[in-house]
């Protein structure tokens, strides 16, 4: 039954949040990476930056892990506040488990806008990149290559860090990934501080961010290093041919699944943390006070 | 008995000028704002960099009172190199080569961009995020919530025009801000003079004042602007909220990832990203770059002229869509 | 079914209910009280969405604060409007019903029967949005009486109804009543409330004034012999300067002048007044015994046809407006 009432929010709150508008913003955070690119790679020299570091998956994951944490703030932040701003708490927590299971379905409708928003902007953006950095030719001497030069080309570029198939494949799961871990911490900061939730889930992210870089235990607990060498491992780039100054970050020994099981633990410990403050607090709407 | 008249009379007081009630809607506003603790809190931090920012005052005026022409000139001045050093940390080639230019030559006349430059650390390092941390948490609700709750009807039954209106909400936002970076930086200021060896000094920092209230406010003019301006767009808060937060990250992440790559790689225009209309890109850089012109810090005054076009169509921009979304409700 | 003892509730320095003692067995329920007087506070105590800071509450016998499967056998109807502007009453009903745990087919069900009851089956498939006040009432009330619960909280339920939805929103809690469910119902619309023949709880200031049926209420008033400043009466009688509590009756009959002289002689009036239009008279008296005992042997004796008798206490708006002043301790 719990199963049932939380999927039931997640239906009623997935095509209540279809309206002009939210497409719209999350049209702008899809689009906004690939744009980026079209005009980076109209001003930059692409060719002369990915010959020193691994510029596309570099690119890409930074922008790509922004526009996850930004859709994630939209959707995930404000769980409880937007139904107290709105006055409609009351209908939800006189349901039995109500409170809970609308929490739920909340944070798996932001699961869901943030994979959709992610996915659709990797997409354009592999396509970006392949406009630009695409190494294979399908023409030579104004003659069509023969059908298994092509294929050597493309298998040697599938193994290439720079192809966008790829970064495609291998930033995808960092996205699904990070959109559960991500969503769960924001929900539990949004239930924590309901009415100031997005600052602080901003400063969460700017801290977070700053810590995942430290080569100390402290990056262990952050999402940023796990998603980071998650999708260093599946691209299959060698950390040790980069510029020290990222090696030094970068590099790790850990097998991939201990990082995706440090992600699952960090979201269902702050799942747990969340369901406890829901049971724990009262959440009234201002008429009441 | 006699029986009293306690019916409706008219008001024969004296009215305030029509021009001053945008000052009761800010007033209004800044009431309701403060009772937040948590802007309490955040206004009370705005002043501690003061303290540690004004013993950059105090070093200097001991370096200039204590150093060696000679040792100077001959590299030998161990304090200079210091300097160096940090003015290189903390800001760009290009400012860094004017203050230490004018160090070179003469102390009593670089104190002017030396002051500058430890002014604009202030404005830059720590103001800067104070600004958008306040105008995150205070504009969002400030029209959105009118919105939701129908207040227009309220506000235009009385005798009080849009201008009022707008006037009275970015007063609201803009005295918090101003709180917390033009009053901070003109105490910094002052922190210089009194630790200064001698009261001559406000002959060579005599303008400082006035290009730091200026420095404020091409910052806190458009951000406040911006942030009503995603405020009137919503009766959601926290959409407005978001859309500020997003439109500031993203466009430093962005910004950033492009100077990164123009230094890395070169470009196909042979520009430099920090000094083309990528800057437009990032708001914070945008106004980092005219506050630091403003102080004197940069010299190329082309491109602070384009920046500053930028930056006030902007604004109007903004102060176009609020107009607009204040008089929907008027007109349907 | 519904239980306080001594509960108190603080919003930090903010009282919100103070010392209620009450116990409810099942029927109907008016909450009566002005505005902050403590309603909402105390529906939502009984709702379990706020824990009492002092003392405790229990609804069909249990602690309502983290028991979940109760809120099944309850159903809330808020004053607040609802904003969902872009979803329709049925997808909104539908899915408050499914919160309750009911799967898709037996909500729906219940969903359509509710909104039918209600009267909103045309208009369901609409955007709340564009709803009236009215429509958004009866999809209120809709979704907390699709689980048929055992106890139905109504708070201002008559909020935009017009004269017709009043009466049929009082029908059909009047239904609701008749099917063994408990009612509460918090209104400023005093008769309405009496409509629904209540036992009364009057609140203000978070304490509970009195709580009974309206008679007992009346009873308790009519017996009362504190001693007052009472108002200077139209025609004062000699002897009646002392300070003692006088009720005022509101009587129509077919010769007022004839009634005024005979009750003149009886030594607990102590005021008459007729009115400008002479249709009706007001007694002033210190018991209203005597006169009740009185009057049917006036009629008898002058052939008097009555019309209409009441007395100040007769209305909840009196009733009400006379317990505020013993709080207040003007009576």
């Amino acid at each position: 039954m719990f199963v049932r009432k939380t999927l039931a929010t997640f239906v009623f709150e997935f095509s209540r949040s279809l309206t002009t508008s939210r497409i719209a913003t999350s049209l702008v955070l899809a689009l906004f990476a690939p744009v980026m690119l079209v005009l980076i790679g109209f001003t930059v020299d692409i060719n002369g930056v990915r010959n020193q570091i691994p510029f596309p998956l570099f690119v890409l994951s930074i922008f790509h892990l922004l526009a996850l944490f930004l859709a994630v703030l939209l959707w995930a932040t404000p769980v409880v506040y937007s139904e107290l701003e709105g006055k409609t708490w009351s209908y939800l927590s006189v349901r039995p488990y109500g409170k809970f299971c609308s929490t739920l379905g909340k944070y798996l409708n932001a699961v869901a806008w943030a994979v959709l928003t992610t996915t659709l902007s990797l997409t354009a953006s592999c396509l970006v990149i392949s406009y630009f950095v695409w190494d294979v030719s399908f023409f030579v001497d104004n003659q069509i290559r023969p059908p298994e030069d092509v294929a050597k080309q493309i298998r040697e570029g599938l193994n290439n860090a720079n192809s966008p198939v790829v970064i495609w494949y291998s930033l995808f799961p960092c996205l699904i990934l990070g959109a559960f871990a991500f969503s769960a911490i924001f929900v539990h900061i949004g239930l924590l501080a309901h009415k100031r939730g997005m600052v602080f889930a901003v400063i969460y992210g700017i801290v977070e961010t700053a810590f995942s870089f430290l080569p100390a235990i402290v990056r262990q607990l952050t999402i940023g290093f796990h998603l980071r060498n998650i999708g260093l491992k599946t691209s299959n780039l060698d950390v040790s041919a980069l510029p020290p100054q990222f090696s030094n970050i970068l590099a790790t020994e850990t097998a991939i699944w201990v990082h995706v099981l440090a992600l699952l633990i960090i979201t269902a410990i702050h799942l747990g943390l969340a369901i406890y403050w829901l049971h724990s607090r009262e959440y009234i709407t201002a008429e009441e006070v | 008995m006699p029986v009293n008249d306690l019916g409706y009379r008219t008001w024969d007081g004296v009215i305030t000028s029509p021009y001053m009630r945008w000052m009761t809607i800010a007033m209004s506003g800044i009431r309701i704002v403060f009772k937040s603790q948590w802007i309490k809190r955040l206004m009370f931090l705005a002043w501690a960099p003061a303290l540690a920012v004004g013993a950059m005052f105090f070093f200097y005026e001991q370096y200039v009172e204590n150093r060696d022409a000679v040792d100077v000139a001959t590299g030998r001045d161990s304090g200079f190199r210091q300097v160096a050093g940090v003015l290189r940390m903390f800001s760009s080639e290009s400012q860094a080569k004017i203050v230490l230019d004018a160090m070179a030559k003469e102390p009593n006349e670089a104190r002017g961009y030396v002051w500058s430059f430890i002014l604009m650390r202030m404005l830059r390092g720590y103001s800067g995020w104070m600004v958008l941390m306040l105008v995150g948490l205070i504009t969002p609700p400030l029209i959105s919530k009118d919105i939701r709750s129908r207040a227009f009807l309220f506000y235009f039954s009385k005798p009080i025009t849009r201008t009022d209106y707008l006037l009275g909400k970015l007063c609201t936002v803009g005295f918090f801000v101003g709180f917390v970076t033009i009053l901070p930086a003109l105490a910094l200021y002052l922190f210089g003079v009194v630790l200064s060896p001698s009261v001559f000094v406000l002959l060579s920092t005599w303008d400082l004042p006035f290009r730091v209230v200026a420095a404020c406010l091409i910052v806190i003019l458009p951000s406040c602007l911006l942030g009503l301006m995603l405020s009137s767009l919503t009766s959601e808060s926290r959409f407005a909220g978001f859309a500020w937060f997003t439109v500031w990250i993203l466009g430093f992440v962005g910004y950033r990832i492009v100077l990164f790559s123009t230094q890395l790689g070169g470009s196909n225009l042979n520009i430099e990203a920090s000094e083309s209309m990528w800057q437009a890109v990032s708001l914070y850089d945008c106004l980092g770059f005219l506050q630091a012109w403003i102080m004197g810090l940069e010299t190329n005054h082309s491109f602070a002229i384009k920046l500053l076009v930028f930056v006030l169509s902007l604004s109007a921009f903004c102060v176009y869509v609020i107009m607009r979304k204040i008089s929907a409700p008027i007109n349907a | 079914m519904i239980s306080f003892k001594s509960v108190s509730k603080l919003y930090g320095l903010v009282n919100g209910v103070n010392d209620v003692s009450m116990e409810l067995s099942p029927g109907a329920f008016g909450l009566l009280g002005p505005n902050g007087s403590g309603k909402t506070t105390l529906i939502n105590l009984i709702t379990g969405q706020l824990r009492p800071t002092v003392g405790s509450v229990e609804i069909f016998g249990e602690n309502p604060w983290g028991r979940e499967e109760m809120l099944s056998q309850i159903g809330l109807c808020p004053a607040v409007d609802v904003l969902y502007s872009n979803v329709s009453a049925f997808e909104w009903v539908n899915y408050q019903t499914r919160l309750i745990g009911f799967d898709w087919s037996e909500a729906r069900e219940r969903t359509l029967e509710a909104l039918a009851t209600v009267g909103m089956s045309d208009a369901m498939h609409r955007k709340i949005g564009g709803y009236s006040l009215g429509m958004r009432q009866r999809t209120k009330l809709a979704q907390a009486i699709a689980h048929e619960p055992d106890l139905l909280i109504l708070d201002e339920p008559f909020n935009g109804l017009d004269p017709i939805g009043r009466q049929e929103m009082t029908a059909l809690l009047r239904r609701y009543l008749a099917n063994g469910k408990s009612i509460i119902l918090a209104s400023h619309v005093l008769h309405e409330v009496e409509e629904i023949n209540p036992d009364l709880m009057l609140l203000s200031n978070g304490r509970l004034l009195a709580h009974g049926s309206p008679q007992e209420i009346r009873d308790v008033l009519s017996n009362q012999q504190e001693l007052v400043d009472g108002n200077i009466p139209e025609i004062a009688r000699p002897g009646f300067e002392d300070k003692v509590r006088i009720t005022e009756l509101f009587i129509r009959c077919n010769d007022n002048y004839i009634l005024a002289k005979r009750l003149f002689d009886s030594q607990q009036i102590c005021s008459l007044a007729i009115s400008k239009d002479k249709t009706e008279l007001t007694v002033g008296t210190t018991s209203v015994r005597e006169v009740y005992t009185l009057l049917p042997e006036i009629a008898v004796k002058e052939n008097l046809e009555f019309y209409e008798f009441r007395s100040a206490d007769g209305s909840l708006d009196d009733l009400f407006s006379s317990l505020m002043k013993i709080h207040r301790g003007e009576s």
